[in-house]
Formats: structure tokens, sequence, C-alpha cells
């Protein structure tokens, strides 16, 4: 299946996605952390270990380049659906390009051998995000501990939501990505240009480049940790907002406990998965062109107010308009 | 708008916001992630952004967004051209392409370069804004309350949601910590009378400042109508603000105008819940902030005012507080009115924005 017939398969299901929380922008009504949702809309759920990632340029119609990522998973245990094979091998949209410039998207997740995960998974191997609600279609693992897929310790389980709070431990704050080949990086003009300038050979700067290059490309987004004032309980007398507050655990919850939940929840799931097929980590990646939308027409929209204002509303409107909305009405 | 007579005078609290940035950047190589310069040119296709109403309303975007304290302007070009990821233009466009938009109503694509040779170099490349022109996201580029969610509406505003994605422009990540426009977009918004205004806020104009400096005597304080309410994922939930008794009870509510209105006495002592928030450069003390009964949803200071106190607010917290003040014994029973609130009531500071200084809680009169 190629990348466009993957996004005319996955339109409708994604139509249906739509006003979900879990990718990008939170909508209305639907939680990121609900997991009967994950559960229905997947066609495989897995725990599996990252074996490998590798990084695939696609040539956009534009011209641009775009890089993309194949993470080769060793499968653990198969909760829904058959994985075809002892590995899953999926592709996400994003990574680098192998010339020293990177590609992220928001919602996006990223890999790095090594990363133990349970994850949701939706289509096939093939196209953008192959993920239940993308990136929270992703549980990360650590130890026989649950993690949301941002780092956050999972603390709770209240009815089908997982619930995520605090900071996530450092294991998965850290990213980095592979330092590109010399000879690669030798491809962005932006290089080509910058040893031009330095009047270096390429065999001199080849060298150096062995010598003093990072072993890895270091990534941090450090955390940011609430304080009391942030969570509005001692925030000079704020009142709290009228929440119902789960009791949370003091650390992450256990995997067998989240496993059990997901199990208990596939057994209450009606709909059936589809075949799920590994991506092609060798083939080539056709985007379609960018289809410019046009948007729906406008709606403009009066201001009905509950009644005719009075002169001294009307008034008070004018005074504000003519003094670019300053609240504080001139004498 | 009704002239009263000063009958009361709220309790004067003086609180300070400080020391809780709560926004977040990314690094690469240890280096901060950013342009290599402090503006960068949009382009926004005529297709999507038709001239006229969308083309104001991207326009209206990109100015919103340009309010804040940093160094650091997006200037915004409109063109008839295709678009495209990875081509070294930052661009905006609409698109119905669920391959690109991830189920998403908006999408921000990051390029950046990282690499060592002979030193790092690290710097920003692109930023590509992709809204979601699909059912069942429904857009408005006006600026009138009654269009949007969370008011009487059912669009989310373009300027809303486009200053979140111009964010993740500057490489500020999402925050479920504070109150802040890298949160649910669509519940930060400044709204007096029927005008609802998009900003930056407190939190991404510290991230901003941070990441380009601050801009020489860009001043501005501002006060909502909405709070941190918890976290959504990495999404801060946001949720109105409230007035409760005088114990911090929760009071009766009505719908007045659409819009969650509470039942009060005359005569109650009552407290009243803002948000405050210093959008500017400069530490500001002693902010001489006026509260009001409006016989409207448009707050100003030929209201009648019922008390008054002054904040401390400095560009790294927002200050959600209360301030305790008496309902009027004078006002008529079952009745409307609007409990508001002008930050900066006397002028006092030369703001970039003075137009969010002013905002309401609706309150109905037993």
């Amino acid at each position: 299946m190629t990348y466009r017939t993957w996004r005319t398969a996955t339109a409708a299901l994604a139509l249906t996605l739509a006003t979900a929380v879990g990718a990008h922008s939170p909508m209305l009504n639907e939680k990121s952390d609900d997991l009967a949702t994950l559960v229905t809309r997947s066609n495989l759920v897995v725990v599996g270990e990252v074996a490998s990632v590798q990084y695939r340029n696609a040539r956009s119609a534009e011209g641009g380049i775009v890089p993309h990522t194949i993470v080769t998973y060793r499968v653990g245990k198969t909760y829904r659906g058959k994985v075809p094979g002892d590995v899953l091998v999926l592709r996400f949209i994003g990574g680098s390009d192998g010339m020293g410039r990177f590609l992220e998207v928001q919602g996006v997740p990223k890999f790095q051998p090594g990363d133990r995960d349970m994850l949701f998974v939706s289509g096939n191997g093939e196209g953008a995000c192959a993920l239940v609600n993308c990136e929270y279609g992703r549980y990360r693992l650590l130890g026989e501990r649950v993690f949301d897929t941002h780092g956050a310790p999972v603390r709770a389980i209240v009815k089908d939501g997982a619930i995520a709070r605090g900071e996530p431990p450092k294991e998965l704050l850290s990213f980095s990505y592979p330092t590109p080949k010399f000879d690669d990086l030798l491809r962005n003009p932006e290089v080509q240009a910058q040893l031009k300038k330095a009047g270096l050979s390429a065999d001199d700067a080849r060298k150096r480049y062995a010598e003093g290059a990072p072993k890895q490309i270091e990534m941090t987004s450090p955390y940011s940790a609430p304080d009391a004032k942030d969570e509005g309980a001692d925030n000079a007398g704020a009142i709290k907002p009228g929440t119902d507050k789960p009791q949370l655990a003091d650390g992450p919850i256990a995997l067998n406990t989240f496993t059990a939940k997901i199990t208990e929840i596939i057994g209450r799931t009606t709909r059936a998965p589809t075949a799920f097929r590994n991506a092609n980590p060798d083939a080539t990646i056709v985007l379609p062109k960018i289809a410019l939308a046009q948007p729906a027409a406008p709606v403009k929209t009066t201001p009905k107010p509950l009644r005719p204002p009075t002169a001294a509303e009307t008034a008070e409107v004018r005074a504000l308009a003519a003094q670019d909305f300053n609240p504080v009405i001139k004498r | 708008m009704k002239t009263y007579v000063i009958t009361a005078l709220g309790t004067a609290l003086l609180a300070a916001a400080s020391g809780a940035s709560a926004f977040s950047t990314k690094s690469c190589l240890g280096h901060s992630l950013r342009f290599d310069s402090n503006s960068r040119t949009l382009h926004a296709g005529t297709i999507s952004f038709p001239a006229g109403y969308w083309q104001n309303g991207i326009t209206d975007t990109v100015n919103k967004f340009n309010r804040n304290p940093s160094n650091f302007r997006y200037s915004l070009v409109m063109d008839s051209g295709s678009k495209g990821i990875g081509n070294g233009t930052s661009e905006v466009w609409g698109s119905s392409d669920q391959g690109v938009l991830q189920g998403a109503p908006a999408i921000a694509y990051q390029n950046w370069t990282c690499y060592w040779l002979f030193g790092d170099h690290v710097h920003m490349d692109e930023v590509d804004v992709i809204f979601d022109y699909t059912a069942p996201f429904q857009w408005t580029a006006d600026t009138v309350k009654s269009s949007l969610i969370r008011y009487t509406g059912t669009k989310r505003a373009i300027q809303t949601t486009g200053a979140h994605e111009l964010g993740h422009g500057m490489i500020l990540n999402h925050v479920n910590t504070e109150y802040n426009i890298m949160g649910s977009d669509f519940e930060h918004i400044h709204v007096n009378g029927s005008t609802a205004t998009a900003y930056t806020g407190e939190d991404a104009a510290d991230g901003m400042v941070f990441l380009y400096g601050a801009r020489d005597n860009y001043e501005d304080v501002g006060v909502v109508h909405w709070k941190y309410q918890g976290p959504s994922g990495e999404y801060s939930d946001h949720t109105k603000t409230v007035i409760t008794n005088s114990g911090g009870g929760a009071l009766p509510t009505i719908n007045v105008a659409g819009e969650t209105g509470f039942r009060v006495n005359r005569g109650q002592v009552i407290r009243a819940e803002f948000t405050y928030e210093n959008n500017g450069k400069s530490f500001q003390s002693n902010i001489a902030t006026g509260y009001f009964i409006s016989t409207n949803d448009t707050i100003s200071t030929g209201d009648r005012r019922i008390g008054g106190a002054t904040w401390n607010l400095a560009r790294d917290n927002v200050l959600t507080t209360t301030v305790t003040l008496t309902i009027p014994n004078d006002l008529p029973h079952n009745t409307a009115f609007w409990l508001g609130v002008v930050i900066d009531e006397n002028n006092h500071i030369a703001e970039a924005v003075e137009s969010n200084n002013a905002t309401y809680i609706p309150i109905f009169v037993n």
C-alpha cells in the first residue's frame, strides 16, 4: 500500500478521530488518556522494545526533503491483533535527514533504540503515524512501570482513563539523534559554504570531524515542574477548580496492572482488528503534492445583546472605541 | 452602563506573582533552538486565506502574536504559490489531508539545523503551520465572543490556535502546568464586551523573551476571566474564574446571556476571582485595580466602582487570585449584572495594549 493509499484508507477513520485530544491542539469532549478509545480503534496492541531506528528521506512534490523515521520493534507480547512475524516495523513522519537537519512534527512521537513501549497501532506500518491518536497511542515503559507518551508517570486508572501526573524520569527525557556521517554532512549546502569559507579541504575537514564531532546529537527539553502557584492551591487565594481529583499512587503503576486493564477492555471491545502489514524500510516514500484547501464561507457573527443598549451603554461603547478600547474612560 | 455612587470598597490585597516560569523550550547540543534573526517571514496562501475575511483573520493572528515583549516578530506575506514542508520557507495554509494533519485541528512542522563542524551550528530553519479545514472543525476569523466555543458559539478562532502554532515556531513546547497559550489555546483568550481577543500571554511571552531578549519600552498588563484548571496530557486545561461566598464556598449559578452567572444577594460579601498577567518587559508594582458593577458585559471605569486592590506583577507567573467585595445594597432584585475589573485603572502604565485591561464575570442579584 502506498502512502497515498494509506491516507485514503485512513481518511475516514481520521475524520472520526478529528475531535480527539490525541493529536495536537486538543479539542473538546475527548480525552487523550481514554484507554477504551485506544483499544477500540487499534488493530494491534503490543508490548515491545525498539530494536533499531532508521531514517529515510522522502522528496516532497514541492522539492523539499521530508525525513521519516523507520522504527523496528521486537515484540514481547501481543494483546490484540496479529503481528506479521517477530518484529513490528512502523514508519513515522519526521526525523533526521542525515545532513544535520531535522524535522519534528507536533504530536508525532520520536523513538530511540532500547525504548520499551506499549503501542496501540491503528493503520498499517506505513503512513505518517500508525498509532491511534498518534503520540497518544504510545505508553512508555521503564522497568515494569508505565508512563504516558510524554514520560509522565501513570498513577491511576479511573474508569478507562489512565491518569498520568508528575515529572518524567530523566531516562525518558533524554533524546539523541545519530551524528551525521561526514560525507552525508557534506551534502548540506550550509556545510559546503562553511568549508569553503574556512578554506579547508574535504580530507582535512573529515579528519578533524572524526576527532571532534560529538558521538550523538543530544536534544534536551527540560521538564517544567508545576509549583503551588500554578496549581492554584496557594495562588494568593485562587479558588480550586471544582473537578474531582482522582486518588493517585505515589509513583507509576505496574505494567501488569496496566495490561490487566487493557485485557479487560479488549474483552468487551466489539470491533475486530483488521490485518496489519509492516512498513518496508526500503520502499520509496511517495509524498503527495500538497493540496491547499479553501476555507468555508465566512459566517460573520453579529453580537446579540440581551436587550437594546441604553443610551449610557451606547455612549460607553462609543467612548471606548474612540480610545482603542482602553477601559479607562477619559473624562 | 449606569453611573452609581460608590458605596463600598473591597479589601485591598497586595500579592506578588513570582518565580514560577513554566515555559519550555528545546535545545540541541546545549543550545536553544531559535531562528538566527529576530524576524521570520510567513507566507500564507491566498487559496486558504482569500482576500477579505480569512486574509484579515490570518493577518490579525500574526499581529496579535507579535504583541509580545520579545524582540522577535513574524511578518506576513500573502502569495498564490504552492506550499511545502522542508522547502526553507515558513508557510501557513489550510488542508484536508489527514496524512499531514494527523487528525489535529492544526499542526506545526518544525525544521531545524543542528550539527558540529569545528563548533556547534544550531538554528531554527522553518515552521509550517497547517489548519484542518475539514469537519468537524469550524473556524472563525472574527473576534466576536458569541462565535466561540466556551461562549455561545461553536467555532474555534484561528487567532488563538494560530498563536499556539506560531508559538511552536518559536520552539515553545506544550505546557500543562499553568494558564498559557501553549496549553488549550481556545480557552486562552481575553474578553470584554462582545470582543474576544487572542493573545500570547505571560508564559509564552516569558519564553520568547528568554529566546530573543526583551523589547525596550514594551509594557503590558492584562486581566482575564480564565484560569488554570489542570493538566490534560501535555496541555493545560483552563476554566473560567468564579465568584464565591466570603468563605470560598460555591454560589448557585444561572445562565446570563449564555454564560455562567453567579447568584448573589444585595449586601452579600463575595470573593471575585480573576487572572492577572504581566505580558510586558518590566516588573510592575502597585498596579491600581478597580472592581465595578456594570449593567452590561462591557467593563470600563465609567461603571460603578465597588472596590479596589493593588497588585505587583512580574513576567514570570500568572496570578489567579480573589478579592473580597460587597454587592451593593441598592441593586434591583432579579436582575443580571456584570462584575467587572479594570487593571491599571489610573492609566499609570504606558502599555502597548490597553484593551486587555478589563473583563467581567456575570452575576444575578436575587
